[in-house]
C-alpha cells in the first residue's frame, strides 16, 4: 500500500488547463474521494494518477518513487474503470487472473488466488461465466475483484457505481469500503455524486475547474465549507446575502442582524449558508443568541423521512427547511400561506 | 375503423417493400432459374430442368482457368490487405494525431475514384515503370494482386474500424493497469475482440477482388483471365444456360461468404 | 482479513520501461497501407492527370506537351457532350428512382422484428449488390433479351406476339443501374432508420398526424442526412458504371467509362482519354460537393 503525493500537477489540452496545479497527498490506506461536476478534472486526475494520461507539469509519487512519466503497466495499479471494461472474450475467473498472469503467478498460486478474489466479492459460482451474462452489479463486482487480486500499490476508481440503479449503488459502495478498509488499500474514487463521496471517504477533495476548492473529511467539508461552491455542491444549501459588519455579525441583504461563530483565519464573509435540518420551528428561546427570521410557507412537500417547507422570508428571499417525519402525520400541519417563525443558532450559519 | 385504414396502409408498405425487394433480387432469380433450363435456347416454358450445365461450365477451360485465377487473386489479395490494413484501423481508431481524418480518407479513396479510371490510371502508372526500369508490370500477376488489394483494403479497414468503435478503449486501459504491456494487450486482448471485424473484412475484399472487373481489364496480361473476365467475353456471343450456371456459382460463392460474414458482423452495420 | 500471502508475497508488475510516443507507433502502422494507396492510386492519378495535358500521335501514341487540346476537344465536341449528358441525366434518373423504390423497403426492414427474416432480407439484398456485375449483367441480359425470360413469356402468355427490344436500350440501362444502386440505398437508408426511435414516429400519430404527414414532416427531416449520403454514393456510382452500361446497353450505348476504356485500350490514345477520366471525376466531385453544401445549409451539417 503506497502513499501517493502530487505536487503541482497541471494537464493541459491544447489551450485549456484541464487541471491546474493540483497538490494532494494522500496516505496508506486512505479512501480518498475526488468529487465534482462534469468537467472539474477529477477523472483527468485519477487518468493521471494511473497513467493513463501524461501530466504536463508536477510530479506523482508513489510512495518515493516519481511515477509521473512511468507507462501505466508499471504503476502496479488496480483500476475499476466506470463501464467495468471485463475483457467480453474471457470468463470472470479469466478475467481476474489477467493481472496474474501478467505477473508470472504460476497456475496453480494464480488459481487459488482468483477464487480469494471471487470469494470476497461472493461471486466464487460465476467463475465460468462470461461477462454478458452477468448483471451490471456482479460485473462491478467482477471489475472489483480483478482490481485487487494483484494486491495494488494503489486502487483507483473512476465513478464505479454511476451505472447501477439507487438501491443497488449504496449496497456496492458499503461493500466497496469494507474491502478496501479490510485490505488497508489506498484508494482514490471519483465520483460527481456528492453523497456517495460523503458517504464512503476518508477525506474528499472537492474540484472545480481543474482547482481543488476544499480538502477534508467529510465533516469537515459539509459542516464548515469553504467557500459558496463547496457550500452548494455538498449537501443542501441555503444562502442568506449581505455584509459582514466583523464580531460574527452579519448584515442581510434584507436588514437583519445575523450572528455566527467566527471562528478561523478566514477572507471576506460573502454570505452565510444554513443547511436545511439545522432550521428549528419557532421563535428562538429567550435569552439565547440565535438568530430568527419570519415568513410565510411557499410549498411544502412530504419526502418520506422528511417534509421539505419552502419558506418565503419577509425579506423576499426563500429558504428550505428539512423536519425529520418522525410522528406519523407530521406533514399535515403545515399548510401553504401560513405564517412561520424559524431560528437557529449561530455555530449554524456557515460563514462563506 | 381507424386500425383498419392503418393495416390497409400498413399493407401497402409491406407490398411497396417487397416490390423493391423483388427488382433488386430479378437478375439474381433469373440466373438461377435459367441455369436449370433444359434447353440450350431459354424458351418459356422450360421443357424440362437439369444439372448438366454445371458439369458442362467446369468442362469449358477458359472458366476454370478465369475460376481459379480468381480465386488466387482474391485469397492473395485479401490476405495482403489483412496484413498492412489491420494495423492501419488499430491506428487509425486508437490514436489521436494530426491529419487523422486525411488518412483515413486516404485510405478510403480507392472506393470513391471510379473504377475504370483508377484502372486506366495503373495501368498507365506500370506501363511507365515497365519503360523506366525494364521491370515488368502491368501484365503480370504482381501487377494484378496489388491493385485488387488497392480495392480490398478500404474494406478491411472499414470494418475493422467499425468493429472497434464500440468497442472500449478502456479495455486495453484496464489490460495495460493489470501489467500488460502494449504487444501483449494486443494479442491477448485487442485482436479477439476485432476478430469479427476481420473476418467480415476478409470476406468482403475476397468478394470484391472476386468480383472485380474494371481493374482486371486493364491488368491481366496474355494468356490470364478472370471468372468475371471471361464471363462478360461469353456474354457478348451467348446467353444461354451455361452462362447462367457460372454466374450462379459465383453467386453462391460470394453468398457463402457473405452469409459467414453476417454470423460475425452484421452487414446491416457494414454500409 | 487479508488475501493470504498478504504483504509478503508481493507481485510486482514487469520490467521497468518509459512510455514511448504514442505517435511513433500510430504512424508506422499505418505506413505499409499509406505507402500501397499512394503509390497505386495517388501517384497514378497524378500522372493520369499529366497525361490529359500531352498531345496525341498515332505513331508514337503520346506526345510530350502542356495543352489542353484534349478538354477542348471533349467539350467542342457534341457527340462527347452527348455522353456526358446522358451519363449525368441517367444516374440523377436513376438515383431518384432508387431513393423512392428504397423508402418503404428500408422502412419496412428497420422496424422489422423478427430478426432471422431481418437478417435473410438483407442478405437477399447484399448477395445481388456484391455478385459482381458481370454476373449481375448476366441476369439482366436474360431476363431482357429478345430470346430472355420476359419476351418469351410475355410470348407465351399471348401479351406479346413477337419479342420486343428491351436490352439495348437507355430504359434497360436504367434499369440495370437501379438494381445495382438499390441495395446500397436500402442498406444507407435502413441504417438512418434504425437511428430514428419509433417514439417519435409515436408521438407524432398521437398528436394526431397521419402516416404520410408523419413522414414528410417528422421523419424525412430526420433521415435527410442518410437520404443524402445514400443518394450521393448511388449517384457517383452510376456516373462511374462501367459493366452495366457495356453488357445491357450494347456497343452502341455511349456512356462516360466505357468511354474512357474504349480511349484508352482500344484507341490507345491515352492523353484523351486521361482527360475525359478526369472530366468524370471532376463532375460528379463538384455535383457532389454543391448538393452537400446546399443540404448543409438546410439541415445543418451532416
Amino acid at each position: 500500500m503506497a502513499t501517493i503525493s502530487l505536487e503541482g500537477v497541471d494537464k493541459k489540452y491544447g489551450a485549456s488547463l484541464a487541471v491546474d496545479g493540483l497538490s494532494l497527498r494522500i496516505g496508506q490506506g486512505e479512501l480518498v474521494a475526488l468529487v465534482g461536476p462534469s468537467g472539474c478534472g477529477k477523472t483527468t486526475t485519477l487518468r493521471m494518477i494511473a497513467g493513463l494520461a501524461e501530466a504536463s507539469a508536477g510530479v506523482i509519487r508513489f510512495d518515493d518513487r516519481d511515477v509521473t512519466h512511468l507507462p501505466t503497466y508499471h504503476r502496479n495499479t488496480g483500476i475499476v474503470f466506470q463501464g467495468y471494461a471485463l475483457f467480453p472474450h474471457m470468463t470472470v475467473a479469466d478475467n481476474v487472473a489477467f493481472g496474474l498472469q501478467m505477473r508470472r503467478v504460476g497456475r496453480s498460486e494464480a488459481q487459488r488466488l482468483v477464487h480469494e478474489a471471487l470469494a470476497m466479492v461472493r461471486l466464487e459460482d460465476y467463475a465460468e461465466r462470461l461477462p454478458r451474462q452477468l448483471s451490471g452489479g456482479q460485473q462491478q463486482r467482477v471489475a472489483l475483484a480483478r482490481a485487487i487480486v494483484i494486491k495494488p500499490d494503489v486502487l483507483l476508481l473512476d465513478e464505479p457505481l454511476s451505472a447501477l440503479d439507487a438501491k443497488l449503488r449504496v449496497e456496492v459502495r458499503t461493500e466497496i469500503r469494507r474491502l478496501q478498509s479490510s485490505l488497508n488499500l489506498t484508494t482514490i474514487f471519483v465520483t460527481h455524486d456528492q453523497e456517495e463521496a460523503v458517504g464512503i471517504a476518508d477525506r474528499i477533495v472537492v474540484m472545480n475547474a481543474g482547482k481543488v476548492e476544499q480538502v477534508g473529511t467529510p465533516r469537515e467539508v459539509y459542516e464548515r465549507p469553504a467557500n459558496r461552491f463547496v457550500a452548494s455542491f455538498i449537501g443542501l444549501s441555503n444562502f442568506i446575502a449581505g455584509r459582514d459588519e466583523g464580531g460574527g455579525t452579519f448584515l442581510s441583504r434584507a436588514g437583519e442582524l445575523l450572528k455566527y461563530e467566527p471562528d478561523r483565519i478566514r477572507g471576506p464573509v460573502e454570505a452565510l449558508v444554513i443547511r436545511p435540518e439545522m432550521i428549528e420551528l419557532g421563535a428562538a428561546p429567550a435569552g439565547s443568541q440565535c438568530n430568527e427570521l419570519a415568513g410565510s410557507i411557499d410549498t411544502v412537500t412530504y419526502l418520506g423521512p422528511l417534509t421539505d417547507l419552502e419558506l418565503l422570508l419577509d425579506s423576499g428571499e426563500k429558504i428550505h427547511i428539512h423536519r425529520s417525519n418522525r410522528t406519523p402525520g407530521y406533514v399535515e400541519q403545515f399548510r401553504r400561506g401560513e405564517r412561520l417563525v424559524v431560528h437557529w443558532p449561530p455555530s449554524a450559519s456557515l460563514p462563506v | 375503423m381507424a386500425s383498419r385504414v392503418a393495416t390497409l396502409r400498413r399493407q401497402r408498405l409491406v407490398v411497396a417493400a417487397y416490390a423493391t425487394f423483388a427488382v433488386v433480387l430479378a437478375p439474381l432469380a433469373a440466373v438461377i432459374w435459367v441455369s436449370f433450363f433444359e434447353d440450350k435456347i431459354i424458351g418459356f416454358p422450360p421443357s424440362g430442368y437439369t444439372l448438366h450445365w454445371y458439369a458442362n461450365a467446369w468442362r469449358v477451360d477458359r472458366f476454370l482457368q478465369g475460376f481459379l485465377l480468381s480465386l488466387e487473386v482474391g485469397v492473395v489479395a485479401t490476405s495482403i490487405s489483412l496484413v498492412i490494413g489491420v494495423p492501419a484501423a488499430l491506428a487509425l481508431a486508437r490514436s489521436e494525431f494530426a491529419g487523422r481524418e486525411a488518412v483515413h480518407a486516404l485510405l478510403m479513396s480507392p472506393m470513391v475514384v471510379p473504377g475504370i479510371v483508377s484502372g486506366a490510371a495503373i495501368y498507365m502508372f506500370f506501363i511507365e515503370v515497365e519503360v523506366a526500369s525494364e521491370l515488368p508490370l502491368a501484365g503480370t500477376l504482381f501487377g494484378l494482386v496489388l491493385a485488387h488489394t488497392l480495392i480490398a483494403l478500404p474494406w478491411i479497414v472499414r470494418l475493422v474500424t467499425a468493429s472497434l468503435v464500440g468497442v472500449d478503449r478502456s479495455l486495453a486501459e484496464a489490460a495495460t493497469s493489470l501489467g500488460a504491456t502494449p504487444r501483449v494487450t494486443f494479442f491477448r486482448i485487442t485482436l479477439p475482440v476485432i476478430r469479427p471485424g476481420i473476418v467480415a473484412g476478409a470476406m468482403f475484399s475476397f468478394v470484391v477482388s472476386f468480383g472485380d472487373l474494371e481493374k482486371s481489364l486493364f491488368l491481366i496480361g496474355p494468356g490470364r483471365t478472370t471468372l468475371p473476365i471471361e464471363m462478360v467475353n461469353y456474354l457478348e456471343w451467348n446467353i444461354d444456360p451455361t452462362i447462367a450456371a457460372v454466374a450462379t456459382v459465383q453467386t453462391l460463392m460470394i453468398g457463402a461468404a457473405l452469409a459467414l460474414s453476417d454470423r460475425f458482423f452484421k452487414l446491416t452495420r457494414v454500409f | 482479513m487479508t488475501l493470504a500471502g498478504g504483504g509478503a508475497v508481493r507481485h510486482r508488475p514487469p520490467g521497468n520501461g518509459a512510455l514511448r510516443s504514442e505517435t511513433a507507433d500510430a504512424y508506422s502502422l499505418l505506413a505499409p497501407s499509406v505507402l500501397l494507396v499512394l503509390l497505386c492510386l495517388i501517384l497514378p492519378l497524378c500522372l493520369m492527370a499529366r497525361y490529359s495535358l500531352n498531345r496525341y500521335s498515332p505513331g508514337d501514341m503520346m506526345v510530350a506537351a502542356l495543352t489542353l487540346e484534349n478538354y477542348a476537344r471533349f467539350f467542342g465536341d457534341s457527340f462527347y457532350l452527348g455522353v456526358l449528358f446522358r451519363t449525368l441525366w441517367l444516374s440523377l434518373a436513376a438515383t431518384l428512382a432508387c431513393l423512392v423504390l428504397a423508402l418503404p423497403a428500408a422502412y419496412y426492414l428497420s422496424r422489422l422484428k423478427n430478426h432471422s427474416a431481418k437478417t435473410l432480407l438483407v442478405l437477399a439484398i447484399v448477395i445481388p449488390l456484391l455478385m459482381g456485375n458481370a454476373a449481375r449483367a448476366a441476369g439482366w441480359m436474360v431476363l431482357l433479351a429478345d430470346k430472355g425470360l420476359v419476351n418469351e413469356v410475355l410470348i407465351h402468355l399471348g401479351i406479346l406476339s413477337d419479342p420486343v427490344r428491351i436490352l439495348y436500350t437507355s430504359s434497360a440501362v436504367g434499369i440495370g443501374l437501379i438494381s445495382v444502386l438499390l441495395p446500397i440505398m436500402i442498406v444507407s437508408l435502413q441504417s438512418v432508420f434504425d437511428g430514428v426511435a419509433e417514439s417519435y414516429e409515436e408521438a407524432a400519430m398521437s398528436l394526431g398526424a397521419r402516416p404520410l404527414r408523419m413522414f414528410w414532416h417528422i421523419l424525412l427531416p430526420m433521415i435527410m442526412p442518410g437520404v443524402f449520403s445514400g443518394s450521393m454514393l448511388c449517384f457517383v456510382l452510376a456516373m462511374n458504371a462501367y459493366a452495366t452500361p457495356v453488357l445491357i446497353g450494347g456497343p452502341s450505348f455511349q456512356m462516360m467509362a466505357p468511354k474512357v476504356y474504349e480511349q484508352a485500350i482500344k484507341v490507345y490514345n491515352w492523353p484523351f482519354a486521361a482527360s475525359m477520366a478526369f472530366v468524370l471525376i471532376v463532375v460528379t466531385l463538384t455535383l457532389t460537393i454543391l448538393a452537400s453544401v446546399a443540404l448543409q445549409r438546410r439541415y445543418g451539417k451532416v
